[in-house]
């Protein structure tokens, strides 16, 4: 069956590359109907509908917008980059979709993906209001490709009454503090699991260890582009990466498990209260605290990340124009504009203009944001300090930087491998050295390939 | 096309009989031709051409297969691929052979067990692998709590992210899966064994290991030639989407087997020519185990003694 998907990829994918511009300038009829294809991942689907629904009334009660319907087709997230490459390679019309930053580089190289500029170059003063660390998530070859529906970090959380039950007062400082605490954790017996990660094979891998690189105030690429690590370097990639392995096998803090625990396993682990400090996506706070799903609601807390600088990776996820859009008609082509800017940026409503969507994801779900001003809005504010120390939350995400590498073409192919040989050093059969040393050596090829 | 095959094909034609077959056929034909011969051939021509990031570059020989075998990465994978199908395969066929041999004997109770078998292959693939996932889950998955009430472990154990049982796990999951398929191509093998033949060596003296090696193997080679077939293909194949759900090819690449390989390169990095080269290797290693089958177990060797 593979193989068949792969030999119809391959004839799909000969209808690629060609090359097409928008739309010339021109009059736009606002009140010729628009129909929109919109792409999302199986995420919480009923408020995604009624997100495009609300779209669909709030277009039609506007006369600078045409009356707008939009068809929705959703893939869960693990299946969900093939998916699209599938629907790219097969010039499906998809006008707007969901995407990550981590994928941005490729689908942008491939022209999956056009720049939302190029149909409003208003659409740029958005990028004063994020992030630094989300912006390669919009942002490719300095044009900008997408707006935010939600941006987050890796966060350090402990339950509260595990470490009180050990007789500890606060959390882990430093990384050896975090040893030291999982002694004392596991001498006390009050816990199964000490340190839960998210280290199966995926991004969130990556995430965990950029996390601790760069609470360590480490890099991992340099800014032309070249590792800091490799053959005969040390630092931080090397240490923390060291540290891990040994906080595995040596001080039995991490469980070995952890190389099978996706996201979604770790934040079970932790509600279920087998767990004293994870790292995850901070949007997991809210589902930690919901008394009935959590066993430990009212015990997270947050903590900043270990580490002598504390910083963290942060990531963005988007919504972006496909490139079926460029053959729409301008209606069409305002429709998307209008769409984009309701679910990831900021439209009127009732008289009030703010991020509307991000607002109602952070709030009801928990999910983080990559825009500065949404941390003025004083709902969003009352909901986090609900759930958890919003300052803590605030300065962590103020030391989020994205995931160094990522703004090249072939990080995806680059960190496929890179994942692999973390899970050889974690697993104890190759050394971190020689894991870094073919690591910045596969990179390096890579790079030179496509400069080629 | 020569003169003569032309005229044959002419007068083939000419018979009603013919021309109604032909017509019948032809939309099947279009289709396999569409799905199938086209984009085979189109994948063979990609092997060659330099194909990146979804733009379709120039012909470039051999040079992605030298890649990909200058690649120990993908070397390992055709390893754990064979690995993979041979202990598969034969542990099917063995399994599903014994539960064949009990289920084609009448008892009470034999119907239900004989639906209940379906149950695993009736499964959507998906789903069955997510159970598995759940049943190997490292902090609450059933083999686990299951191990340790009955004292077999001291500690919950990673089935899955530890390389010296991660292909185990997938090869459990992908043997229970396919075992009821070719279950019920040797219950219908042994159905159709005259009961005269098994009289007629029993009244010799026959023992039943004598039976079963003299009698029931060799007519049941058909069934046995056409689930090794099927079984080799599922094993290449359908291991797929349990790695993809399971393991995600680790822990490390510990279960990154060739389909992994071909949908990482393809799907994940875009790299469509060397993603078809490793898919044409994948098929020609199918086309060989199917020919070793083929000759193996070809009719003239079938005989009762």
């Amino acid at each position: 069956m593979l193989l068949a998907v792969t030999l119809v990829l391959a004839v799909l994918g000969a209808g690629c590359g060609r090359e097409v511009t928008p739309a010339q300038d021109g009059e736009v009829d606002v009140t010729k109907p628009a129909k929109l294809v919109a792409t999302v991942w199986t995420y919480d689907l009923a408020k995604v509908a009624d997100n495009l629904q609300r779209f669909e009334q709030w277009s039609r009660a506007r006369p600078d917008v045409p009356p707008t319907t939009i068809e929705m087709s959703d893939f869960p997230f693990g299946t969900y980059e093939a998916a699209l490459t599938t629907r790219f390679l097969g010039g499906a019309r998809v006008h707007v979709l969901r995407g990550s930053d981590h994928w941005l580089s490729k689908w942008a190289t491939a022209g999956f993906v056009v720049p939302i500029e190029d149909f409003d170059p208003e659409l740029r003063r958005y990028i004063d209001d994020m992030d630094d660390f989300v912006k390669p998530g919009v942002l490719y070859d300095g044009k900008l490709y997408g707006l935010l529906y939600y941006g987050d970090h890796m966060q350090f959380v402990y339950n509260t009454e595990i470490l009180k039950r050990a007789g500890i007062e606060r959390p882990p400082q430093t990384w050896d503090e975090v040893l030291a605490q999982g002694a004392k954790l596991k001498a006390a017996g009050v816990v199964r699991d000490v340190f839960a990660l998210p280290l199966v094979l995926s991004p969130w891998l990556e995430e965990v260890f950029y996390a601790l690189v760069y609470s360590q105030g480490g890099r991992l690429f340099d800014d032309q582009g070249n590792p800091t690590f490799g053959e005969g370097k040390t630092g931080p990639p090397l240490d923390m990466l060291r540290w891990l392995v040994d906080a595995i096998h040596v001080h039995g803090i991490v469980p070995a498990k952890t190389l099978e625990m996706r996201v979604v396993d770790v934040q079970e682990v932790f509600k279920a209260g087998d767990a004293a400090f994870v790292i995850v996506p901070s949007y997991m706070l809210a589902e930690f605290q919901k008394p009935g799903v959590s066993k430990v609601a009212g015990q997270a807390q947050l903590a900043m990340m270990p580490g002598t600088h504390h910083g963290t990776a942060g990531f963005a996820r988007t919504y972006h124009f496909g490139r079926a859009l460029l053959n729409e008609p301008k209606h069409v082509q305002l429709a998307a504009v209008k769409l984009i800017q309701f679910l990831g940026g900021q439209v009127e409503i009732d008289g009030v203009t703010a991020y509307h969507i991000p607002k109602r994801w952070a709030i009801e779900n928990g999910l983080g944001f990559g825009y500065k001003s949404m941390w003025e809005d004083p709902d969003i504010v009352r909901v986090i300090q609900g759930w958890g120390d919003i300052d803590v939350l605030r300065e962590q995400r103020r030391l989020a930087s994205h995931k160094e590498g990522i703004e090249y073409p072939w990080y995806a192919e680059w960190v496929s491998f890179f994942q692999a040989e973390l899970h050889k050093a974690l697993m104890r059969t190759r050394t971190p050295e020689d894991v870094l040393s073919d690591a910045a050596k596969r990179w390096l090829k890579l790079k030179a390939e496509f400069e080629r | 096309m020569p003169a003569g095959a032309s005229t044959r094909a002419g007068s083939i034609l000419a018979k009603p009989d013919h021309r109604y077959a032909a017509v019948s056929i032809l939309p099947s034909v279009l289709v396999v031709f569409a799905v199938v011969i086209y984009p085979l051939i189109y994948a063979v021509m990609m092997s060659f051409r330099d194909s990146r990031m979804g733009v379709l570059g120039g012909f470039i020989g051999l040079a992605n297969y030298a890649r990909l075998f200058s690649d120990v990465e993908f070397r390992l994978a055709i390893v754990r691929t064979l690995v993979l199908t041979v202990i598969a395969v034969a542990l099917v066929i063995v399994i599903s052979l014994g539960v064949a041999m009990v289920v084609n004997e009448r008892f009470r109770g034999s119907s239900f067990i004989k639906l209940a078998l379906l149950l695993p292959y009736a499964l959507p693939g998906t789903l069955s692998a997510l159970i598995w996932r759940w049943m190997y889950d490292p902090s609450y998955g059933i083999l686990n709590a299951v191990l340790y009430h009955t004292g077999f472990i001291k500690e919950y154990v990673t089935f899955t992210g530890d390389p010296r049982t991660a292909m185990g796990a997938i090869i459990l999951a992908h043997v229970w899966k396919f075992v009821p398929y070719s279950a019920f191509l040797f219950v219908a093998g042994l159905s159709s064994i005259p009961p005269g033949l098994y009289e007629a060596a029993r009244i010799d003296g026959a023992s039943s290991l004598t039976i079963f090696r003299k009698i029931t193997l060799p007519l049941l080679a058909p069934a046995m030639q056409l689930a090794l077939i099927v079984q080799t293909v599922f094993a290449v194949l359908y291991h797929f989407g349990l790695v993809y759900i399971i393991t995600g090819g680790g822990p490390g690449r510990a279960t990154t087997t060739l389909p992994w390989y071909v949908y990482s390169e393809t799907f994940r990095f875009m790299q469509f020519g060397r993603g078809s080269a490793a898919a044409v290797v994948l098929a020609l290693i199918m086309l060989v185990f199917i020919y070793v089958y083929l000759v193996a177990l070809s009719p003239k060797e079938r005989t009762v003694s």
